[in-house]
């Protein structure tokens, strides 16, 4: 029985039947293009709640969007990101920290959102594939992706695009050694990572001659 | 046996300070656990290892934790929730601490590296595969250790096992041993400072319960202290994996040496992945000291690290390993010559 899909089914059907209430995991509102948070109070909710179980009502900043949605402690910020929102670029492969698919940009730092605490989000700035309209290095990353043909069976794609992002963003003219080690915490079960390496090559190309 | 691939559901509790976080652990008993950077207790829950898995859990990683000081009298010291790649990115650690600088570089994955943390790697569970796949092993509430039958070629010790054969997986641990770093355990009592060897015996019994390290119920790390390199001194490390890409060793070696011109007047050399601890190969320290660092000595010297060694026969065998071990002293060795 795949419980996983029983959850997302059922949430979606409540949010239908309950027309948008404000509980656990669903989605309350997406602001239209509102970059701007309400400043946190902090990062993480305080001892003084009262259960510590209970639902919480946090907004997250994706891909410049405000999401307000309902979550429990143990979200993690790929359940939230897929199963609440809807955004189902970000992949769950392995689920548990070990193939990089999940991969999104946290303040620009890659973290794998399986084993990320949905709760931890609050305050920053979370990147996904679906953000190419709003990174211009993420752009030109899928750009260069589709160029190259850096993808196979898209099974990891989504998390190598996120990571050589972060690559790109923080390295924009990284040398091969350091292609691999970034992307080191990424695995393609074809095997294409002369395809990806030669991907993440191109867009820091594009991006230097953009930007000349 | 098997999880439904999701976090079980937990009580989360954020102290807003590391006395207020041990006394929530004292009040919640047995049943809250420590999480930082999360990465190691995550998985364990959504694997569904019972008595592993918290109903609370005390989130500790707002807490001003996160830093690293490094100061020549001093030495250095790293907060219990300073990520990963922090450590593996310092400047200091890079300049003084070569072994700990290379170490932090070959945890896990960048993106492990960004949210695991300083005191997780040293008091992270055990990754044998049987228990975190939650095999009723006797750890798990059965009768057997599925890593002495079964397949024993890279989780397993290669030094013989006491009540478990599961090796320390750490790879920053490994580098602490080797620099004599002494870790701050906050306890209800207060704080206490002790070696790392003694945080990490192997393996202690708490609460009648078999653990990978010391501390009680109720007690954190808050800090890894490591003192200054020692004049003239130079160190290195290496560790041999399966893949290069990730993952854990499958041996690793981590040498601290004196020098008195080319003779070395002390030696530190502490093999991970290999043992239910980091193991410090004594009669190479021993047998290096006095010599210089030539093809034949270092020949010499990692034929002794493995001195005692004792690799599982039953099951697939790992003494493979054991050659693998001389490898990793012969090449952080040469690093240094």
């Amino acid at each position: 029985m795949d419980t996983k899909m029983n959850r997302r089914k059922f949430l979606k059907a409540s949010a239908i039947s309950a027309g948008v209430v404000g509980l656990g995991g669903i989605a309350l509102s997406a602001g239209n293009n509102s970059t701007v948070l309400e400043p946190p109070t902090q990062t993480v909710p305080s001892t003084s709640n009262a259960d510590p179980f209970a639902l919480q009502s946090i907004t997250l900043n994706i891909n410049g969007q405000s999401y307000q949605v309902g979550v429990e402690p143990r979200d993690m910020l790929n359940n939230v990101i897929r199963d609440y929102l809807g955004l189902i670029g970000t992949k769950r492969p392995c689920n548990r920290g070990e193939c990089g698919g999940c991969t999104v940009l946290i303040d620009d730092v890659p973290h794998m959102s399986c084993t990320y605490p949905a709760y931890r989000a609050v305050g920053h700035a979370i990147l996904t594939v679906e953000g190419y309209n709003v990174d211009p290095v993420l752009n030109a990353v899928q750009q260069a992706w589709v160029q190259a043909d850096s993808g196979q069976c898209s099974g990891c794609q989504e998390g190598q695009v996120m990571a050589a992002t972060a690559l790109l963003k923080s390295n924009p003219n990284p040398s091969l050694d350091e292609i691999k080690f970034a992307m080191s915490g990424n695995i393609c079960r074809c095997g294409n990572y002369a395809g990806i390496i030669a991907g993440i090559q191109l867009a820091a190309q594009n991006l230097q001659g953009g930007s000349a | 046996m098997s999880s439904n691939n999701e976090v079980p559901k937990f009580g989360l509790l954020v102290p807003s300070t590391t006395e207020q976080a041990v006394s929530l652990l004292t009040q919640y008993g047995g049943q809250a656990k420590i999480m930082s950077g999360g990465t190691d207790l995550l998985y364990t829950m959504k694997n569904g290892v019972k008595y592993k898995t918290p109903e609370y859990v005390v989130d500790i990683s707002g807490l001003p934790l996160n830093y690293i000081n490094y100061d020549a009298t001093d030495g250095l010291r790293i907060g219990a929730t300073t990520p990963i790649a922090s450590i593996a990115s310092d400047p200091n650690i890079a300049q003084y601490y070569p072994v700990l600088n290379q170490a932090a570089n070959t945890v896990a994955a960048p993106q492990l590296r960004n949210q695991g943390t300083a005191a997780g790697d040293v008091i992270q569970d055990t990754w044998c595969w049987y228990l975190r796949n939650n095999y009723p092993c006797w750890q798990n509430g059965g009768n057997v250790c599925f890593g002495v039958l079964g397949d024993n070629r890279y989780y397993q010790s290669i030094f013989g096992g006491r009540l478990t054969y599961a090796v320390n997986p750490g790879d920053t641990p490994v580098a602490y041993f080797a620099l004599n770093a002494d870790v701050a355990v906050q306890g209800p009592g207060g704080t206490t400072n002790m070696p790392i060897s003694q945080l990490l015996p192997g393996e202690a019994i708490v609460d009648g319960k078999v653990k990978e390290n010391s501390l009680q119920h109720n007690e954190m790390v808050t800090e890894i202290h490591v003192p200054p390199p020692p004049a003239n001194s130079k160190s290195s490390w290496y560790k041999v994996r399966a893949r290069q890409s990730f993952d854990f060793a499958l041996a690793s070696a981590a040498v601290v040496l004196t020098f008195n011109g080319s003779t070395i007047s002390h030696a530190s050399l502490v093999l991970g992945g290999v043992d239910v601890a980091p193991h410090r190969a004594t009669a190479a320290e021993s047998y290096l000291v006095g010599q210089s660092l030539t093809p034949s000595t270092i020949q010499e010297a990692a034929v002794k690290a493995v001195e005692g060694a004792a690799p599982l026969t039953t099951g697939t065998g790992n003494s493979f390993r054991v050659f693998l071990t001389q490898g990793a002293v012969t090449k952080a060795l040469t690093l240094l010559s």
